[in-house]
């Protein structure tokens, strides 16, 4: 029975990529055409490039501090090595209109240049912000943890007895950096690097807010703009094949990624003085500009906007992103319980790979799983109205696709991976034996859900539930596409008031969703410091 | 106290155990010794109520546990048991896992038990302790102490001892066999280390492709084994054709003996010192009425007549200790 619902439920998860990725098997050659002719070349070069350019930015930003974090000890180089991780915490639409604020032509920076210097408009270059190039950098920003996190793994978990044994055979430190540290470590940078280009890939609020003209800005025009719903298909299947590669390459450096030499943690390079502080400036820029400098802006902008803000308008933004965030994240939490544990007590008829494919909404961008939510649901409704209407004259309304479930539907297939991923490990911590234990002390299988799965899953289970409450906070291009009417969230408002340049009024529900991120980013730096912790107790 | 009765049993279509059968008195410690897949543990899940049988039954006190029809819960044979990897619960402490099974009695007795356990497996001041917290050989002891504490009729134990390092487990198989023995319990261990068996058990059943070899005490399997199997599994030695007996034997290396004008020829290939005596491995010269099964037969020799690798020797073999087994 509930491995029937198992893959039903499978089913029903798979459905948008299914629905988005068979307009492929009826292409419409009339369309592809002028599309051709038209915008597709636009968009396919944007947006590899801007894939390329962020994956390119985030590994030269993200290794560089992973090893000099890693190798070298200054003052605040404890600190900061938690800290890099803080710009997760910063969505790209909000970091991009941020810094549109700062170094626009009427921004401070550029004023403090013209009065400086006694300039006028026209008398000098600056770079444009809203460009492509500047989109790549916002992401860069706030993507480059990705890469910091793995490649410090990569980096801590090679023992220093490789580096003595190298050592020993008389290998230099660069030799050692460029034949050891660095091959080892570059599986985990590539992955690093595929994480970030697939958030590139599904970032519509950025690209949207600069004018630049990207896959996912496409299916949004194509799709509101001009109600074409093939051509928004079409796009969105393409731009899931693209993801596809990136899933690929992500995938094959997962499997050569190269689990831990045992053995003991390289002891850091001390460095003082001018070296040392060099080090410090250089490595806090990073998180600076991807953290500090933005929540610093947006404080003061929402500061000087807070008496125009009235609780009124305020609070029910709150409030419905929270009711909104907290559905989703209990219905997908019990979801991926529910996936887990069937899995669990059917190890041997329900097969990995089905775990694996129920994951993978996570890399889809939102704008395709919107659009692939939609074209179901809104074809479901139609036909159950005209039913209603045939037999007894009444006519539902869209009860699905016009309603708050066709949008806690679409959260779920994005984030019921990261739901999956906390019910599955903290379950593996559960060995069989255990339960076979419980069951030998005279406690049957019901009490000891309670006894001894529950406290044993809780930390799991709350990790689950604040990682999609806050992802679905922060999330933006689905919540557009889908929201009901009348239906505001915190991203939805601050990216609209962006749009109409109220960047001011736009800087408190962006510091509330900033704020809110913290939260998960915290508690990844304490679970790697935990892991962390345990290497050196090992060593 | 513990009767298995003509058991069988098999996963999907892979049989795993046939017809087994033995028998444990009240108080006895038996054991189940064997290779690795050789079914000893999936009988042991048998007998705790985690598998079904195909065929035969289990009695545990006079009552059938477990019959083709029937397989009565785990939960509700009262048998302890102890997990090759202890399954202990990560999130109890050291007396919360002693106490996971006395969640029927008061808490006045609770405590009076967790500490009595606690006790008799050593582990007096770790009540506060969290497992992850404690080395491998405490850990086991929890892990028998928590199994212990609702007094079961039965403790079953898996390759209790195949965790911990070597230097452990001869004073932990002592303690456990001490503890069994005051709590006047029935246990049945599994295991394919024959010294542990030997260490803890009273009965010894060997296991070889889901089939009881042999069940006997340890001088029994030594000096009496039923096969070639028990033979070559149990204590040193080798199967040895002699053309005068028309038999095949097993040697064990104290019948033996390299003395001047032996009855057969050889040459030693190794020594080994085995403190008050040394382990030699000969090769045999072909064509003197003695066919060795295995390339090399060991012989027990005095220190003071110590021979060297390489030196041609003679020997004798005592046919009178020598165990005959059908050809």
């Amino acid at each position: 029975m509930s491995r029937i619902l198992f893959w039903l439920l499978l089913g029903l998860i798979l459905l948008p990529l299914g629905v988005v990725l068979s307009s492929i098997a009826n292409p419409d050659f009339s369309l592809l055409q002028h599309l051709y002719q038209t915008v597709l070349l636009d968009y396919v070069s944007n947006s590899v490039l801007l894939a390329v350019g962020v994956g390119v930015g985030v590994a030269i930003i993200g290794a560089s501090l992973a090893w000099a974090l890693t190798q070298y000890s200054f003052y605040g180089s404890r600190l900061l090595g938690w800290l890099a991780v803080l710009p997760l915490a910063m969505p790209a639409y909000i970091i991009a209109y941020t810094y549109t604020g700062l170094l626009d032509y009427s921004g401070p920076v550029q004023q403090f240049l013209r009065a400086t210097f006694d300039w006028q408009y026209g008398d000098y270059w600056f770079p444009n912000v809203r460009s492509l190039g500047g989109a790549i950098v916002m992401m860069t920003l706030v993507l480059f943890p990705y890469v910091y996190l793995l490649a410090r793994n990569a980096f801590t978990a090679q023992s220093h007895s490789l580096r003595e044994a190298s050592a020993s055979m008389g290998v230099t430190r660069w030799h050692y950096f460029s034949r050891i540290a660095w091959p080892l470590a570059w599986p985990a940078i590539v992955a690093g690097m595929a994480l970030a280009m697939m958030e590139a890939l599904a970032d519509y609020g950025t690209v949207a807010y600069f004018g630049v003209s990207t896959f996912t800005s496409g299916v949004f025009r194509t799709w509101f703009g001009m109600g074409s719903r093939q051509t928004a298909l079409q796009l969105a299947a393409m731009l899931t094949l693209i993801v596809f590669v990136v899933i690929w390459l992500e995938q094959r450096s997962r499997h050569k990624v190269r689990h831990a030499t045992k053995g003991n943690a390289r002891e850091p390079v001390r460095l003082t003085g001018l070296k040392g502080m060099g080090m410090a400036l250089a490595c806090s820029l990073p998180v600076f500009l991807g953290f500090i400098l933005p929540v610093i802006q947006l404080s003061s902008w929402a500061v000087s906007y807070l008496p125009d803000w009235s609780w009124q308008d305020y609070a029910p933004l709150v409030s419905q992103s929270v009711m909104l965030a907290g559905i989703t994240a209990l219905a997908t939490v019990l979801l991926a319980l529910f996936l887990s544990y069937t899995k669990r007590w059917y190890t041997a008829s329900i097969p990995q790979w089905a775990i694996n494919l129920a994951s993978m909404g996570y890399a889809l961008p939102g704008i395709v799983i919107a659009v692939g939510v939609l074209v179901p649901l809104g074809f479901f409704d139609i036909k159950l109205n005209a039913f209603t209407n045939a037999w007894f004259g009444y006519q539902p309304g869209l009860i699905l696709s016009g309603t708050m479930v066709v949008l806690v539907f679409a959260y779920m297939v994005r984030f019921v991976a990261v739901a999956l991923q906390h019910t599955q490990t903290g379950l593996q911590t559960i060995t069989p034996n255990m339960d076979d234990a419980a069951r030998s002390l005279g406690v049957g299988s019901v009490k000891a859900t309670w006894r001894v799965h529950l406290p044993i899953m809780k930390p799991s289970l709350i990790a689950a539930l604040l990682l999609v409450f806050v992802d679905v906070l922060k999330e933006l291009p689905a919540t557009l596409v889908l929201r009901p009417f009348n239906v505001n969230t915190l991203a939805v408002k601050a990216y609209e008031l962006a749009m109409d340049e109220r960047l001011q009024q736009a800087a408190l529900p962006a510091l509330s969703i900033v704020l809110c991120g913290i939260l998960p980013v915290l508690l990844l730096i304490r679970q790697l410091r935990k892991h962390e912790d345990k290497y050196a107790k090992r060593a | 106290m513990l009767n298995v009765h003509d058991i069988a049993l098999s996963y999907g279509t892979t049989p795993v155990l046939h017809s087994v059968n033995f028998s444990l008195l009240q108080g006895q410690i038996g054991c189940l010794l064997g290779p690795s897949g050789s079914g000893k543990t999936t009988l042991l899940r048998a007998i705790a109520g985690f598998a079904r049988v195909d065929s035969g039954s289990i009695e545990i006190n006079g009552q059938q546990v477990s019959s083709p029809a029937t397989t009565l819960a785990a939960e509700k044979r009262g048998v302890g048991m102890v997990f090759q990897d202890y399954a202990l619960f990560p999130h109890l402490t050291v007396e919360d896992n002693v106490a996971f099974g006395l969640f029927k009695a008061n808490k006045v007795y609770q405590k009076q038990r967790v500490d009595e356990c606690l006790d008799m497996t050593g582990l007096g001041k770790m009540h506060k302790r969290y497992p992850h917290e404690l080395s491998g050989g405490q850990q086991q002891r929890v892990a028998i102490a928590r199994a212990l504490a609702p007094k079961p009729s039965l403790l079953l134990l898996d390759e209790p001892f195949s965790s911990l390092d070597v230097s452990l487990r001869d004073t932990l198989a002592n303690d456990i066999r001490r503890v069994i023995k005051d709590e006047q319990i029935t246990a049945l261990l599994v295991t394919h280390d024959q010294k542990e068996a030997f260490a803890v058990a009273d009965e010894i059943g060997v296991f070889a492709d889901g089939v009881l070899q042999q069940w006997g005490d340890a001088g029994s399997l030594y000096h009496n084994p039923a096969n070639r199997f028990v033979a070559s599994f149990i204590g040193e030695g080798a199967l040895v054709d002699f053309a005068s007996l028309d038999k095949t034997v097993l040697v064990r290396p104290e019948v033996v003996s390299i003395c001047a004008g032996g009855q057969y020829k050889g040459k030693v290939v190794s020594r080994y010192f085995r403190g008050d005596h040394f382990i030699y491995a000969l090769t045999v010269e072909k064509e003197q009425g003695i066919t060795l099964h295995t390339e090399l037969l060991s012989c027990k020799g005095e220190l003071a007549d110590a021979v060297d690798v390489d030196e041609s020797v003679s020997f004798d073999v005592d046919l009178n200790k020598v165990t005959v087994l059908e050809r």
